[in-house]
């Protein structure tokens, strides 16, 4: 409507300063008008009928009219700076990535090529000078015809740096780009968004495809352990982005063989859900594990369902050493939920006599054949270790720093279990391993050691640990037998927690607490009674088997490896890392370690893994491997010592790929037209490009001097004034 | 004649009471307690030639006690001072993960019986049993255990079983005999010539039920006073009711 009366966009007026190209100077014009209007006043005074306030009524009707004709004559203009787009250069940009190819017969891509038509943009060459880039080149093409959409990742960086340098050397008015806005990510707070943002130069986004794919199933995300032990139960997590899908079909392949097949309910108020896998595991060695998701709707992109990641199920079993102060149930019932085949090797030495021990699940005959370890070499070759009812006492000194150390240095977990000489009552507050316990434990002489029985309940730290989950249902806790027997903890410390208490009609106590320590961890159990959940509950029932089960692997599952070789990697990048120590377990001592490295096409090279200067023992090297596939390394340096040969090996993604997500990201392009002072052109109607770019395109600019006396307004005030005198005249009799 | 036959009642009245007397109650101070097994004896057998008594109260209460003494003196074992006997229906049951039946040649399980045994020695529960000789009391102990295992086999304990060399090796497998050897200079009983140490084990392996037959492991310990008994005989079957609790609480 304000273009309709006043010719031009309502921003312009606000924008643009007023001036007048009147031919006749000012003071002619107002010379005209003074003229006008007495010559009207003195024809009004001559008109008898017309007097008083009537006759200055129609003479200021009068005076207006003549204000407005002689305002005309003065030529008003609006000086108004455009861009000239015959100066300026309109980058045309298309996204030629894989994404684009999305679609049917009509695919985002050639969605694209069609809104990027000059003609369509509502711009000719020969008013516009027009340079047409893909985001996968580095300088421009001469047309779309020969572009397809291979690119395998949407690279903004590149084009728009180019642009930005472009931009320095010529004047480039404004960018338009064609996309759908997948995988953006590496752009934004980038440097070349900053350089970009510098130029001024304002991006004019035509958003293609649908932000909401129907019918696609995608694996986004796996995490699934790089390395196990042998027997150890596999849980892998799955993040899928599903839309309109509520059931799925998960298989799970070892190499070409199938080893696991779940029907996956997927959330329908959700996009992205995760996913809790068990998986049975093969033999030792080094594995591929796929992932393929697959749903019964029709599925437009079948390249991202699949996921592969390679897992190292160790031969190693972890060797736990528990050393128990005196026959008791407790000692029983652990041994026993234990399976032969589990990847933990409980060794087990009892006190059966005050000069006899019995030893159980030795790997060889001499070990522990003198007792209690009194060095690092023997102590550390376990992962963790368990103290039953032990007085403090029946160790030495020595003994005693050697625990502190194999928590500390070490990086081992240590066990305490409550006992009439375990824990307070055992004198161990008065040790050297004090400072390591995650509570103050009573003094020697407490006596707070006591079959009375109690039952046990997880606290709130204790629902949300994986390791109190007996059988998928935290109500199982509520039904379990009162433990048969119970000892007091004491208090809390700093950074301690509580992940079962005592239930019971007193004040609530802590029961099973854990906290860091140095490079390991402490444990104190103030019970040694969870045998009766064994003999109280049904032969099948598992949950005591399952809590030692999950007990026993927290506690082994953090202690580091001797040595230790890790892979990983990140949009093209293959991170390797190692941590060996020497025979003695101290951090070898070098300025690097030779790795051998072989890549998917089977090309080996030797790597040189640089020691971290703040990580005794650690050691990194980053390789570029934009090539997917399987990688694999393996330490050679002879001065490493360990076991069995150290290796890893990693599926590699490569350079991003961006097939994992392909619903258009139309927000993405939202953001880049708003952080550049363009807007958003829908890809139905390009032409409305022309005028933004008139409004918000940058470059060399031209100042026209826009008419204003042709207003239609203008003659609508003037038809109106004079309609007023006449009906006034009228009313009056004097027409 | 009726006050003697009055007087010689009421005296096998009390004795017979203080006979039937059942032992204490359980003692919650103690990791482990002696727990004998009240079976149902057989109601053939029930009451013959026992002075009173049922056959599962045989040797009690001195076996036990002798036997508490020597557990308190040779191991680190934190034991309550006395005895308790318990029912396969008892609800304490599972509370006591080792169990003693002596005279098991009398005995003849119910059913509810035999499922609370399976169950009991399936969670892990142990069972010792001692003194029957003979091919007759064999086939009437197994009438029952088999009704407990019908799917398991007995097996002889190999010398090299782990049960035998927890605190002792135990080599020597010599017929521990009754304090009849006093009396008839035998050391078996009816046809149980030769000593057996047999077993019943899980599926991993483990012994369940240790069965002494033609034996009597509870007379060498009762009669550890008795001047006349073997005294090697008593040390043996000390090792041997140390060994059998030791591994129970080790395996």
């Amino acid at each position: 409507m304000h273009e309709l009366l006043f010719k031009y966009p309502k921003s312009w007026f606000a924008e643009s300063p007023l001036a007048f190209d009147a031919l006749l100077p000012a003071w002619a014009l107002a010379v005209i008008a003074i003229c006008a209007v007495a010559l009207a006043g003195w024809s009004l005074h001559r008109v008898r009928a017309i007097t008083g306030p009537k006759r200055w009524s129609i003479l200021v009707c009068q005076a207006l009219g003549i204000a407005l004709i002689v305002s005309l004559l003065a030529q008003p203009v609006l000086i108004r700076e455009s861009v000239a787009l015959s100066k300026n250069e309109i980058a045309l940009v298309i996204d030629d990535s894989t994404s684009m190819t999305v679609g049917s017969n009509a695919n985002r891509f050639v969605q694209a090529r069609a809104a990027l038509n000059a003609e369509s943009l509502g711009l000719t060459a020969d008013t516009t000078a027009l340079s047409l880039w893909t985001l996968s080149s580095t300088a421009p093409v001469a047309n779309y015809d020969d572009v397809h959409p291979v690119a395998t990742s949407t690279d903004y960086v590149t084009t728009f740096t180019k642009l930005a340098q472009r931009a320095q050397e010529s004047p480039v008015a404004a960018i338009v780009l064609a996309s759908d806005g997948v995988d953006t990510s590496g752009f934004a707070e980038s440097s070349a968004e900053r350089a970009l943002l510098d130029t001024g130069i304002p991006v004019f986004p035509i958003a293609v495809g649908a932000e909401r794919l129907a019918g696609d199933l995608a694996i986004v995300a796996l995490d699934l352990p790089k390395k196990i032990r042998a027997g150890t139960p596999v849980t892998a997590q799955l993040v899928l982005r599903h839309t309109d899908t509520l059931a799925a079909r998960l298989r799970v392949f070892a190499g070409n063989a199938l080893i696991s097949a779940v029907t996956l309910s997927l959330p329908s108020d959700q996009s992205t859900s995760t996913q809790t896998v068990n998986i049975p595991l093969p033999e030792p060695g080094f594995h591929t594990i796929r992932f393929d998701v697959s749903t019964e709707e029709t599925d437009p992109d079948l390249s991202n369902n699949v996921r592969e990641a390679v897992v190292h199920v160790s031969e190693r079993r972890a060797r736990v050493l528990y050393f128990e102060g005196e026959p008791r149930w407790e000692y029983k019932f652990i041994r026993r939920a234990l399976p032969k085949d589990a990847s933990i090797e409980l060794v087990s030495l009892l006190r059966v006599s005050p000069n006899k021990f019995y030893r159980q699940g030795l790997a060889s005959p001499d070990e522990l054949a003198d007792g209690f370890p009194d060095t690092a070499g023997e102590l550390y070759a376990y992962d963790a270790l368990i103290i039953g009812s032990v007085e403090a006492a029946a160790l030495s000194n020595e003994q005693h720093r050697l625990i502190r150390d194999f928590v500390d240095q070490r990086g081992g977990s240590l066990l305490m279990l409550a006992g009439r000489r375990g824990l307070g009552d055992g004198g161990w507050r008065e040790t050297p391993l004090d400072p390591l316990f995650p509570t103050d434990l009573p003094p020697y002489g407490s006596n707070t050691y006591t079959r009375e029985p109690v039952q046990a309940r997880p606290t709130l730290a204790g629902e949300r640990s994986n390791l109190l989950g007996l059988d998928n249902d935290r109500g199982t806790w509520s039904d379990l037998p009162a433990l048969a027997d119970q000892q007091s903890l004491g208090r809390l410390r700093p950074g301690a927690r509580s992940l079962l208490a005592k239930r019971s009609d007193r004040e609530e106590e802590p029961l099973l607490v854990t906290r860091p320590y140095g490079h390991g961890q402490v444990w104190l159990f103030g019970t040694a009674g969870t045998w009766r959940w064994q003999m109280q509950l049904p032969a099948a029932d598992q949950r005591h088997e399952r809590f030692w089960q999950q007990l026993l692997e927290v506690l082994v599952a953090p202690t580091p490896l001797r040595a230790d070789l890790v892979l990983s990697d990140n949009d093209g990048q293959l991170r390797i890392e190692a941590h060996a120590v020497d025979g003695t377990w101290h951090p070898i001592d070098k300025p690097g370690l030779v790795a051998e490295l072989t890549a998917p096409d089977g090309s080996t090279s030797t790597v040189t893994l640089q020691a971290e200067n703040q990580r005794p023992g650690h050691f990194l090297g980053l390789i570029d491997a934009p090539q997917p596939g399987n990688y694999s390394a393996e330490i050679i340096d002879e001065d490493v010592h360990r076991e069995a040969p150290l290796r890893a090996s990693l599926v590699a993604a490569g350079k991003r790929q961006e097939s994992s997500r392909l619903a258009a990201d139309h927000q993405a392009l939202r953001r880049l037209a708003n952080k550049t002072g363009g807007i958003m052109i829908d890809a139905n109607e390009p032409s409305a490009l022309a005028a933004a770019l008139q409004e918000r395109a940058v470059g060399l600019s031209q100042v026209e001097r826009l008419p204003l006396w042709n207003m239609p307004v203008n003659f609508l005030l003037l038809i109106g004034i004079k309609l007023t005198e006449w009906l006034l005249r009228r009313r009056w009799g004097v027409v | 004649m009726k006050l003697s036959a009055l007087l010689a009642g009421c005296l096998l009245a009390v004795v017979t009471n203080v006979a039937k007397a059942e032992p204490p109650a359980r003692s919650a101070d103690a990791e482990f307690q002696f727990a004998r097994l009240a079976y149902t004896v057989d109601p053939r057998f029930s009451g013959v030639g026992m002075g009173g008594r049922e056959y599962w109260q045989m040797d009690w209460p001195d076996a036990e006690f002798h036997l508490i003494k020597g557990i308190k003196r040779l191991t680190r074992l934190d034991t309550a001072d006395r005895g308790i006997a318990l029912r396969l229906t008892d609800e304490e049951l599972f509370d006591f993960p080792w169990l003693y039946a002596v005279e098991v040649g009398h005995w003849q399980l119910t059913d509810t019986d035999v499922d609370r045994l399976r169950e009991y020695l399936l969670r892990g529960g142990f069972l010792m049993v001692d003194d029957f000789h003979g091919s007759r009391e064999w086939a009437q102990f197994m009438a029952s255990m088999q009704k407990v295992f019908p799917n398991r086999a007995v097996r002889d304990i190999p010398p090299s079983d782990e049960s035998l060399h927890v605190l002792y090796d135990l080599d020597q497998r010599v017929q521990i005999p009754s304090i009849q050897i006093l009396r008839t200079g035998r050391t078996y009983e009816r046809d149980g010539f030769t000593p057996r140490w047999r077993g019943i084990y899980d599926d991993e392996g483990r012994l369940m039920v240790a069965i002494n037959f033609n034996m009597d492991i509870g007379d060498a310990w009762e009669h550890a006073d008795t001047p006349q008994y073997p005294e090697n005989m008593t040390a043996l079957g000390y090792r041997f009711g140390i060994s059998y609790i030791l591994y129970a609480m080790t395996h």
